[in-house]
Order: structure tokens, then C-alpha cells, then sequence
């Protein structure tokens, strides 16, 4: 376990097509200042791109996701004690459909 | 799309979605014990249909916003559904559309409701609502 994840970009993914997919997991005790993974891409199928398990994370954001088509996806799942200051996610679609949560 | 389980969510926008047509979506469920200062959920669409936006399980959730949707069209959905003890000085749901039809906007479990504002509707046209 990461015992601290300030001012970071983890992980930039630029693809065609995301299929069966878990792109990122990260565990860590505090994340402050950072966006985890953007993904710019153009269909994103049975997918889960994210996973984070912190205890406290201010002011970032995790997850950014421009793509044409999401379905059958999570695109983040997310176990924290305390979420202060923070945008979880921001997604940018023409057509989402069939996402389980 | 987004689950959260969370002891505290403080000052805090979990999800944005600009998005043409959703169907079919659950975009949000939240676990939390308190909710405060935040604003959960704001979606800027086309369509909305046969989804369920937004879910939320808390004790406390307070000076909050959970949910605002700007949209064209919105059918078949369910758009918010809060359970909690306590809400206070909050504003639960707002909706913009040029028609609603076939809908239920907002389900609300609660023990107490302070100073809340629950749900604002501006629409052209709405039919089959409850």
C-alpha cells in the first residue's frame, strides 16, 4: 500500500477501443492534488477502469473519461473514509447505456 | 458508472456527465454516513431513458445538493432515491427538461427534513408522472 499519492497522474490511456478492461487499482492511504487516469478513446465496453481504496482523499480528481460510447460498464469504484474537495469522475459521452453500478 | 462507499463526503462534486443519450444507466449509488457541502450528481444530456440516476444510502446529509439534470427529453426513469435519517438545509433534486413523461423523479426515505428544499421541476410538458 502507497502510503501517500500527492500532485500525480498515474496512468494516461489513448485508445481506439476499451474492452473487459480494469485499466488502474490503487490503494493508498491519502491522495491529495492528483487525477488518477484519463482515458480518451472511443467505446468503452464491460470495462472497469478504476478501483481505489483510500482513506482520505481532497482535493482531486480521480477519474476523467472522453469517449463516443460506454456500455456495460463501471468506470469507478471507489472505498474511502473521507472524500473532501474532490470530483470523483467527469465523463464526456455521446451515448451511455446498460451500466450496473 | 460511479459507486462510492464512504464514511464522510465533505465539499465534494463526485460526478459529472455530459453525455447525448443515456439508457438503460445507473450513474451514481452512494454509502455514506454523512453528507455535507456537497453536490453529487450534475448531468447534462439529450435523452434520459429507463435509468435510474442517482441512489444514496446515509445517516446525515446536510448543506447539500445532490442532484441537478439538465436535459431534453427524460422517459421511463427514476431519477433520485435517498434514504437517510437527517436531511437538512439541503436541495434534493433539480430538473430542467422540455418534457418528462412516463417518469418518477424523486423517492425520499427519511426520519427528519429540515430546511430542505426536495424537488424543482421547470418543464414544457410532463405526462404520466408521479
Amino acid at each position: 500500500m502507497h502510503d501517500k499519492i500527492t500532485h500525480s497522474l498515474l496512468l494516461t490511456v489513448d485508445a481506439r477501443k476499451i474492452t473487459h478492461a480494469l485499466l488502474l487499482t490503487v490503494e493508498a492511504r491519502t491522495i491529495t492534488h492528483s487525477l488518477l487516469l484519463t482515458v480518451d478513446t472511443r467505446t468503452i465496453t464491460h470495462a472497469l477502469l478504476l478501483t481505489v481504496e483510500a482513506r482520505t482523499i481532497t482535493h482531486s480528481l480521480l477519474l476523467t473519461v472522453d469517449t463516443r460510447t460506454i456500455t456495460h460498464a463501471r468506470l469507478l469504484t471507489l472505498d474511502a473514509r473521507t472524500i473532501t474537495h474532490t470530483l470523483l469522475l467527469t465523463v464526456e459521452a455521446r451515448k451511455t447505456s446498460h451500466f450496473d453500478a | 458508472m460511479l459507486t462510492v462507499d464512504a464514511r464522510k463526503i465533505t465539499h465534494s462534486l463526485l460526478l459529472t456527465v455530459d453525455a447525448r443519450a443515456i439508457t438503460h444507466s445507473l450513474l451514481l449509488t452512494v454509502d455514506a454516513r454523512t453528507i455535507t457541502h456537497s453536490r453529487l450528481l450534475t448531468i447534462e444530456a439529450r435523452t434520459i431513458t429507463h435509468s435510474l440516476l442517482l441512489t444514496i444510502e446515509a445517516r446525515t446529509i446536510t448543506h447539500s445538493r445532490l442532484l441537478t439534470v439538465d436535459a431534453r427529453k427524460i422517459t421511463h426513469s427514476l431519477l433520485l432515491n435517498v434514504d437517510a435519517r437527517t436531511i437538512t438545509h439541503s436541495l434534493l433534486l433539480t430538473v430542467d427538461a422540455r418534457k418528462i413523461a412516463h417518469s418518477l423523479l424523486l423517492i425520499v426515505e427519511a426520519r427528519t427534513i429540515t430546511h430542505s428544499l426536495l424537488l424543482t421541476v421547470n418543464a414544457h410538458k410532463i405526462t404520466h408522472c408521479c
